[in-house]
């Protein structure tokens, strides 16, 4: 049985093959202009790099902030039941899962049949998110996939330590016109939203094992500052952690198909 | 070493000496916050009164697992530095219902243990006579708890004693506040703060000993007249001279202020020939009031302006700390009403931990260009 999920988050809208739940092909597309096209796009290009037709397509799953821009018949679900449901498809012994998006943070404690305990989220502020990481980027004329990296070669750190993501920015700007080494000022950036992302883990109470999605656990740097903050090793998703949504809402589609059809 | 140097230091909590001596001898340490707590009751007690700071504080990931980020950097700041057990020199914590942000923070405080005695003294939001009653009850409440719990004496003659000791501080620092009005300024705005936070960090008598001869040597100080212009600084609690060291950097000579660890706190005398108990209540109630205090803005209003005239500034930069609701509202107020009795004014948001220098610095650049020579 093949199924497609598609989770439009606010920066990017991800897409998602499965196929008796293995992963068979994926697109992510920046959710820019207008976004139903992109999604639509987006989702015509998949199909045809993987040399898959609509019509073989048994059911579909969307989420997200977005999931009204998808245009054909789906099942709609919540992104927290998405990634609770991906994140244990990605790692079966997931008990929490940090999810850093480019609008928000969130942590989710599951337990072992993906099912939502409890959550935090600090969706009223930007300073902990992927957008973030956008606007640090742009400040060092970077792009967001250099920053993890490049803290590798970083020989200190720089403070990052204010409040909002606008002054930030700024903050950002004034360390890079003091002179620091650019590999310093990432470092502090990414260690800035790996403590973030710690403060929800500690709020929630960590259990293992953690399992970091979204676009920002593409970021060696952020997720090894967040590992250092809680104390606790965290696990790779072994597959695109920035799919864990659109996979999760896949798999959610296909259950709830395989329910209708067992009656 | 002179006694100015020493008094320059302010060693931070977790190395400083005079804490340390103080335990080592069986001493115990009470922190408090909030220039409405009479540190007179403690000192007499015979234990010592720290004003708990957050200075040097960077991050602040464990507090704000307990606060949202948009609680004050102050209070969460204090909080990070306690989860992170640098305040386990003390032996006991009175706070005051000055804001919200503290109030929290004092449950959250006890919540998590970090202190055996905890206590809370709170006082009304404006100054009328029940309110007087009020807050007597509240101090003479501290005070037998305090006696009770740490099974110390705090007699009527110990807290005569005690007045007079703070009495004396208040009299030298208003001293020192006097050497600043002249054109040429002896010491810089930021060496006269760390002077005045330095005394509550340490024993009273000793800082009194000390900031006599200071005094002494800062009248034999050649003064500076090298300076773009003459500012006053109001607004949030200011814990350490970073933000004054930034406004000097530019040029500036901060020459007073409206601090509640500054002036606010020495600006006033406790009549030594009344019950002490209602000495200590009535000029602590109604000392040169703290924005918390509803019914005062005309006051605060007056006593900023004559500070202002009576240093000679060229301008009053108003400081609050992200979040902070009475320096926000009160500031927004004051600038108005400083602008229309001629007082150029700046409003300047900035965080506790101060980082995002390069925008603080451009803000007072342009104000700086605004007023000088004017």
């Amino acid at each position: 049985m093949i199924v497609l999920g598609c989770d439009v988050g606010a920066m990017a809208a991800k897409i998602v093959l499965l196929e008796n739940g293995n992963l068979i092909g994926h697109k992510i597309a920046a959710a820019e202009g207008k976004i139903a096209e992109v999604v639509d796009t987006s989702i015509d290009r998949l199909l045809a790099a993987t040399g898959i037709g609509m019509k073989d397509i048994h059911e579909c799953g969307g989420t997200g902030r977005g999931e009204k821009y998808i245009s054909f018949a789906h099942t709609g679900e919540g992104l927290m039941n998405c990634l609770a449901r991906g994140g244990l498809w990605a790692v079966p012994e997931a008990r929490t899962i940090v999810d850093m998006g480019g609008l928000a943070g969130t942590v989710l404690s599951i337990n072992e049949k993906g099912k939502v305990l409890e959550y935090r989220s600090n969706d009223r502020c930007a300073a902990g998110t992927g957008f973030f990481l956008e606007l640090a980027a742009q400040a060092l004329e970077l792009t967001v996939d250099e920053l993890g990296p490049l803290s590798r070669q970083a020989k200190g750190r720089v403070q990052i330590s204010s409040q909002c993501a606008v002054f930030r920015e700024s903050e950002i700007v004034t360390h890079v016109n003091e002179g620091k080494d650019v590999a310093d000022i990432v470092a502090g950036i990414n260690h800035a939203l790996g403590l973030a992302a710690a403060t929800m883990v500690r709020r929630l109470g960590a259990k293992p094992e953690i399992v970091v999605t979204g676009g920002v656990a593409k970021n060696e740097g952020v997720v090894k500052a967040l590992e250092a903050n809680v104390g606790m090793e965290i696990k790779a998703a072994g597959t695109d952690p920035q799919l864990i949504g659109a996979i999760g809402a896949a798999l959610g589609a296909a259950s709830s198909s395989q329910r209708r059809e067992t009656g | 070493m002179t006694a100015l140097e020493e008094l320059f230091r302010v060693p931070h909590r977790t190395e400083n000496p005079y804490i340390k001596d103080w335990k080592g001898n069986g001493g115990r340490v009470i922190g408090f916050t909030c220039s409405y707590v009479p540190e007179e009751i403690i000192h007499a007690a015979g234990l010592l009164p720290y004003r708990i700071e957050a200075r040097g504080c960077r991050e602040t990931d464990l507090a704000d697992v307990y606060m949202h980020r948009f609680n004050c950097t102050y209070a969460r700041c204090i909080l990070q530095e306690g989860l992170s057990d640098r305040y386990d020199f003390l032996d006991g914590m009175c706070l005051l219902n000055g804001c919200e942000q503290i109030r929290r923070l004092y449950e959250i405080w006890d919540a998590e243990h970090k202190t055996d005695y905890m206590y809370m003294v709170t006082i009304p939001h404006s100054v009328y006579d029940e309110g007087l009653a009020w807050y007597r009850d509240e101090i003479f409440n501290f005070k037998e708890k305090l006696t009770s719990d740490f099974a110390v004496r705090c007699s009527k003659k110990d807290l005569q004693n005690s007045i007079q000791v703070y009495n004396e501080t208040r009299r030298l620092i208003r001293e020192l506040y006097e050497l600043r009005k002249t054109k040429d300024v002896p010491i810089s705005g930021s060496e006269a703060l760390r002077i005045v936070l330095s005394a509550y960090v340490m024993p009273r008598e000793t800082y009194n000993e000390l900031l006599k001869l200071a005094l002494h040597e800062v009248r034999s100080r050649e003064g500076n007249s090298s300076y773009k212009a003459r500012l006053l600084v109001g607004g949030s609690a200011v814990d350490g001279p970073e933000l004054f060291e930034l406004i000097e950097g530019m040029g500036g000579m901060i020459v007073a202020d409206t601090l509640c660890c500054g002036s606010r706190q020495f600006d006033m005398t406790v009549s030594e020939d009344a019950d002490p108990l209602d000495a200590l209540t009535r000029a602590y109630y109604v000392k040169n009031p703290c924005p918390r205090m509803m019914n005062e803005y005309k006051s605060r209003l007056k006593y900023t302006i004559d500070a202002a005239q009576a240093a000679s500034v060229d301008g009053v930069i108003l400081q609050k700390i992200v979040f902070c609701d009475n320096h926000a509202v009160d500031g927004t107020m004051l600038a108005d009403d400083l602008e229309a009795a001629g007082i150029p004014t700046m409003v300047m948001e900035r965080d506790h931990m101060l980082t995002d220098t390069g925008r603080l610095r451009t803000r007072v650049e342009a104000f700086m260009e605004r007023i000088a020579g004017r």
